[in-house]
């Protein structure tokens, strides 16, 4: 029992050493996915740091990352395999005129040489372990949901024409959602739940620090407390993570070592991209300084 | 010392009974999770209990006040105390586990069969359970109750959308679009392998939303706005209507609020209360009629939410049934069953003439279902 204590250590060196700082529930999480050999089904608000969390895990297990992301309308041929009917129309013109068996003809033009494998086949029939990232599913439809069933189960696919293609290696698969629509139960009971949320002052401070070279510590702990309140507000986009990287990097750039109020303000735009946030923040930080 | 399984298992019940959806695969992935991990930390087994327990986030509010119920005792110790506290529960675990497989049980059934109280039920007994947010009727949920059903009302919102979605999709026919398949199959020497349809928007209703906003159903009316809205791109427009006994457009307020401050912003800056103060549907229809009568047009469906309950002022369905005649649909979406219409002020056996549909919403369930058939 013990070794799961150091690895769960390790787990957490390991992804802070690929760019990722998370808490001990969350390694927990990773930790029991890679146990089990369940998805992980990754929600919580935009800019969090979902994505980031499986590229940071294929860092540090050092396993290819593929990556499908999602849209409004992709399907089998996006997703899973096409055949890649250009070429089948050009060999079926290519041996017309020589005389085959129609079967044969066929067989040929349904084989491996004219499938065109899309993310997911590629992650299954992968060689060695990878690691699957299904980006933003909550924008796919509920078919496209009801496919990918079969392949987080049982880790195979049944294409018509090959027969059913199993795994060659069990590929770690992170989903990740921003909660737009219901995703069904089929889906979810499949999978290990993780929500993340924006991180304690604490820690941000901690990912500001790992992130950008040269920062000091004082500075992150400010910002990290500023971003907290700033993100208490009601507004239309709250900050990311990676703005508020890009908002540190801005002010270190500037050659500052303590946040000054004038440098916070005019730097707000790397934060805020609706004017009535950045009304807002400015109103909040000038009021900060005030008290 | 409780055994865990027992533990667990009640913990899952009450998890149950407050309206979370877990499957019977669940249960297997959180016994197995907890067999994986170490047991020494705190953290380690709440996640291990949340990720194979757990699907949505809109639960997790619930979920928290669950566990602090059955595990408290897990926390506010010096860890020493703590570590050795959940050794001991693990080690009851795993007895029990190796029992079962060979009495051939499901984790399920004999954790329940043999009811073992220890020092924790004690704890669950003093405090009531936690009712299912979302079957909980409005009428008699307390303060704390409502809070609970702000918290999975995101979780609500997206269930109806995701339904509306779906029907959409059913009633459109596609035809197909001859130019763009055509064009298409230029590129594969004049096979058309990709089918191209127009896809056709229905038209889209105006919704009107009238809602009482006095003391008897206030919850149930902010409830109602916010789902109302959380529709809004379903629609060609939304506009809503706050009353007491007097009507006021409150479209704009709600666009500026969320479900936290809905209550004040409404109640503060709407102009709701009219000569008495007191619930008039009469007054309020013909402030309505007189103030916002030219919304009302064949293109719209107006959406009533309250209950009818006049405080003996005449009812006046006459002007209901001329808001009916100018408009395509009216319903009624009631937070009562049918029996008590016909107690005391209640005005909903002459009302009802004049809708098209009255809906009994007693819960947010009840709601969303209304809502989901519009």
């Amino acid at each position: 029992m013990n070794d799961m204590r150091s690895e769960l250590s390790q787990l957490q060196q390991g992804l802070e050493q690929s760019g990722y700082i998370c808490d001990t529930a969350t390694a927990t999480v990773l930790y029991l996915a890679a146990a089990l050999g369940k998805p992980v089904l990754v929600e919580g608000p935009a800019g969090v740091g979902k994505t980031a969390i499986a590229q940071a895990y294929a860092g540090f297990k050092t396993r290819p990352l593929i990556r499908l992301q999602c849209y409004e309308g992709i399907d089998e041929a996006k997703a899973l395999y096409e055949w890649n009917y250009k070429k089948q129309l050009l060999h079926i013109q290519a041996v017309a005129g020589r005389d085959l068996e129609v079967t044969e003809v066929e067989r040929e033009v349904f084989s491996d040489e004219f499938l065109l494998p899309r993310p997911l086949l590629q992650a299954i029939t992968s060689p060695e372990p990878c690691v699957l990232l299904i980006d933003e599913i909550d924008k796919v439809d509920m078919e496209f949901e009801a496919l990918l069933l079969e392949l987080l189960s049982e880790y195979q696919v049944s294409i018509p024409e090959l027969g059913t293609i199993r795994a060659r290696s069990i590929p770690m698969v992170f989903i990740t959602s921003n909660a737009s629509r219901e995703l069904s139960e089929a889906l979810k009971r499949r999978c290990l739940y993780l929500f993340l949320d924006f991180p304690l002052p604490e820690l941000e401070s901690r990912i500001l620090q790992l992130k950008i070279p040269g920062i000091h510590s004082e500075m992150a702990a400010g910002l990290a407390a500023s971003l907290q309140s700033l993100r208490e507000l009601d507004l239309k986009k709250t900050p990311s993570i990676a703005e508020a990287i890009d908002w540190g990097l801005a002010l270190t750039l500037l050659g500052l070592d303590t946040l000054e109020t004038e440098a916070m303000l005019s730097t707000l735009n790397v934060l805020f991209k609706y004017r009535e946030d950045l009304d807002q923040a400015r109103a909040l930080i000038t009021k900060q300084k005030g008290d | 010392m409780p055994a865990l399984a027992e533990n667990i298992t009640a913990f899952i019940n009450d998890l149950r009974q407050a309206g979370i959806p877990i499957a019977a695969s669940q249960l297997d992935d959180c016994f197995r999770a907890l067999l994986v991990i170490n047991w020494s930390a705190e953290p380690v087994f709440k996640s291990a209990l949340s990720s194979t327990l757990m699907k949505d986030a809109a639960w997790l509010p619930v979920f928290d006040e669950i566990y602090y119920r059955h595990f408290h005792y897990l926390s506010g110790q010096n860890r020493a105390a703590q570590n050795k506290q959940l050794q001991v529960l693990h080690s009851g675990l795993q007895n029990r586990l190796s029992g079962m497989g060979e009495q051939g049980g499901s984790v399920m059934e004999s954790g329940q069969s043999s009811g073992n109280p220890g020092a924790c039920q004690v704890r669950r007994d003093q405090a009531p359970r936690v009712k299912n947010p979302i079957t909980q009727d409005f009428y008699e949920a307390t303060w704390q109750e409502i809070q609970r059903m702000e918290a999975v009302f995101p979780l609500l919102a997206r269930r109806l959308a995701t339904r509306m979605v779906k029907k959409r999709r059913r009633n459109q026919n596609a035809e197909l679009d001859f130019r763009r398949t055509m064009r298409a199959s230029l590129s594969s020497g004049g096979v058309p392998l990709n089918l191209f349809v127009n896809k056709q928007e229905r038209e889209k209703p105006v919704i009107v939303a009238l809602c009482d906003v006095s003391d008897s159903c206030l919850h149930y009316s902010f409830f109602s706005l916010a789902l109302v809205h959380s529709l809004e791109r379903f629609f060609r427009q939304v506009r809503s209507f706050a009353f007491i006994d007097q009507t006021d457009e409150v479209t704009k307020l709600l666009k500026h609020a969320n479900l936290n401050n809905l209550r004040s912003q409404v109640l503060l800056n709407a102009d709701t209360v009219g000569d008495t103060g007191y619930t008039d549907y009469g007054a309020t229809w013909a402030s309505f009629l007189t103030k916002y009568g030219d919304c009302l047009t064949p293109r719209t469906t107006v959406l009533i939410f309250g209950d009818g309950r006049t405080n003996w002022f005449p009812p006046h369905s006459d002007l209901l049934k001329e808001i009916r005649r100018r408009v395509r649909k009216v319903y009624w979406m009631v937070p009562e069953t049918e029996e008590d219409w016909q107690k005391g002020d209640s005005s909903m056996d002459s009302y009802k003439k004049h809708c098209d549909r009255v809906f009994e919403c007693l819960n947010l369930d009840g709601l969303t279902r209304a809502l989901s058939q519009l």
